[in-house]
């Protein structure tokens, strides 16, 4: 019996319709890091809509974000800009004036909209524009229409993966510096534990030593 | 052995060696303290185990569920292990490497902690922390120190009804037969309460002759709690430097309480007074420094101290002054070496 079933479903699923040839969307993101770098990025996606989460993955640039239960995903950091996961549990935003935290905006037609409802609640349709900005004082996003951030994020006609790039103040292209271990560092940090501890051992010994002299 | 070191010298060195896993999880730092607390505990316990088996255990537990915890929460970070089906509510995505480092710092950051208060715990002198209170606080003492035991004696009568249990043949194997343990244990733990409030009673503790408390006295406390209650208000509304004058004024005021109250107290003996020694007086400003190291890194090279595996996998800072200030945590072991008995 169970054979059966299981026959019938390979069965189902040899004859389901595969490869169905969706149409291709595009949407965009606009990520101001409170520094003065800009990331502009162009997203392509399959499926009618995503929401804003799924639009920043998507977008292929480091994204930390924890899971509020049914209030979806909080935003920790992007490309390294943000604050740490542990923060993040609680609350990015300290008791400071002016603390920064990740503000969400989509680019309608009267301007950059704040998102009160949070990235995983919105529908992100095609030729939307979502912006992300760290800051505590009033974000300073720039407008752009959707073809100039197609070509400021480099994306060109064709691809199925999503393009970014990152610009700084004078609008020069940024590229991320590579880090290398600090093995000196290290080494003198291990030479000083060591040090420390066979200062130890060597005292501890020279005291058994006397002891059992007297 | 040596003379055991001044609970208040312990106090400063725990400070020292529990801030580093305090302000974050970079492994150099926590390693580095976690070595000095190990020879502390080699040459100040040199009966005990550096470390016990039931801590390695502890430590297993600690990273096995800090670990699983960050892989199934946070699903971050450039080295992806493998792929949760997305169709898993919360715990669905990436599983990445970055979390299990996270997770595994973590643990290592609470191992730090409860290896410096274990130590404290072995070495501090109790009864000279109470005789250090002032009169004033000497109530609080007394029920802060009755709730340390509570946990213990919970634990003891726990031991007590499962031996008795096998004695009956009845062991403890299934979840319901340690349903049936929680009447008799809360029985036993009202009856160790009810002894130790009736030993407390016909001790006369806290018995003290009616006095009058002055009338400008009255008021202070109330006050006190009232202007820390604004200061944490003004703090939460981000008016720094008001919630730091008010929060003064009341700090002011609350010590003020405490310390007026000597005068009416009922008079406390004391057999033996603490000696503050060379030895105390070396440890202690060896972790003064040690703490003002911490401190200095913190405002200038921030990741030499706090360190974040996510988005990318990165080695961690190391900064050389950090290390050698962090060195200073083992000056217990160093003074019991060098010093033994020396009073000042």
């Amino acid at each position: 019996m169970t054979a059966a079933l299981l026959l019938l479903a390979f069965w189902l699923a040899a004859w389901a319709p595969v490869g169905v040839d969706a149409e291709t969307h595009l949407a965009g993101l606009v990520i101001d890091y409170g520094d003065g770098t800009v990331t502009y990025a162009t997203v392509p996606f399959d499926e009618e809509t995503i929401d804003g989460i799924e639009l920043l993955r998507a977008s292929g640039l480091s994204l930390v974000s924890i899971p509020f239960g049914g209030l979806g995903e909080g935003v920790c950091s992007i490309e390294g800009h943000g604050c740490g996961v542990a923060d993040c549990r609680r609350l990015c935003q300290t008791s400071e004036p002016n603390s920064p935290f990740w503000h969400y905006y989509v680019l309608g037609p009267d301007g950059w909209e704040l998102q009160n409802r949070g990235a995983s609640g919105t529908d992100v349709l095609p030729g939307d524009i979502q912006g992300w900005s760290w800051t505590g004082d009033d974000p300073d996003l720039p407008d752009v229409a959707f073809e100039v951030l197609r070509e400021r994020s480099g994306f060109e006609e064709g691809l199925d993966t999503a393009a970014s790039r990152t610009v700084d103040a004078a609008g020069i292209v940024v590229t991320p510096a590579s880090s290398s271990a600090p093995w000196q560092t290290y080494g003198a940090t291990a030479l000083i534990l060591v040090v420390l501890i066979c200062a130890v051992l060597l005292a501890a010994r020279r005291r058994q030593t006397s002891r059992s002299q007297i | 052995m040596s003379r055991r070191l001044d609970p208040r010298t312990w106090i400063v060195w725990w400070v020292a060696s529990s801030l580093p896993a305090l302000v974050g999880r970079n492994p150099v730092p926590l390693i580095t303290v976690l070595v000095a607390i190990a020879l502390v505990r080699a040459v100040v316990q040199p009966d005990n185990q550096i470390v016990s088996p039931v801590i390695i255990r502890l430590f297993l537990i600690l990273a096995g569920i800090s670990v699983l915890f960050n892989i199934l929460t946070v699903h971050a970070g450039n080295i992806v292990l493998f792929t949760l089906p997305d169709r898993l509510p919360l715990i669905g995505g990436e599983v990445t490497l970055n979390a299990v480092v996270y997770g595994f710092l973590s643990a290592l950051a609470i191992l730090t902690l409860i290896l410096a208060g274990l130590t404290v715990a072995e070495q501090i002198a109790w009864p000279q922390v109470m005789r250090m209170l002032p009169d004033a606080l000497l109530g609080f003492g007394a029920a802060g120190s009755i709730a340390l035991a509570f946990f213990p004696q919970m634990i003891a009568s726990f031991r007590e009804i499962r031996e008795a249990r096998l004695i009956r043949g009845a062991p403890l194997i299934g979840l319901r037969d340690y349903a049936t343990i929680v009447a008799p244990m809360l029985a036993l733990g009202l009856d160790r309460a009810v002894t130790l409030s009736e030993l407390l009673e016909v001790r006369a503790f806290g018995g003290s002759a009616a006095q009058r408390v002055p009338a400008t006295r009255r008021w202070v406390l109330p006050a006190a709690v009232t202007a820390l209650l604004v200061a944490a208000y003004l703090f939460l509304t981000a008016s720094t430097m008001q919630a730091a004058l008010v929060g003064a004024v009341g700090m002011a005021m609350l010590v003020w309480t405490v310390f007026a109250d000597r005068s009416t107290s009922s008079g406390r003996t004391r057999y033996q007074r603490l000696t503050w020694t060379r030895s105390d007086s070396v440890v202690a400003s060896a972790s003064a420094v040690a703490i003002a190291v911490i401190a200095w890194t913190l405002a200038t090279h921030p990741d030499a101290l706090r360190y974040e595996p996510y988005p990318d996998l990165t080695w961690p800072a190391a900064r050389i002054p950090l290390v050698a200030g962090l060195c200073l945590v083992a000056s217990p072991a160093i003074v019991t070496l060098y010093g033994e008995g020396d009073h000042a």
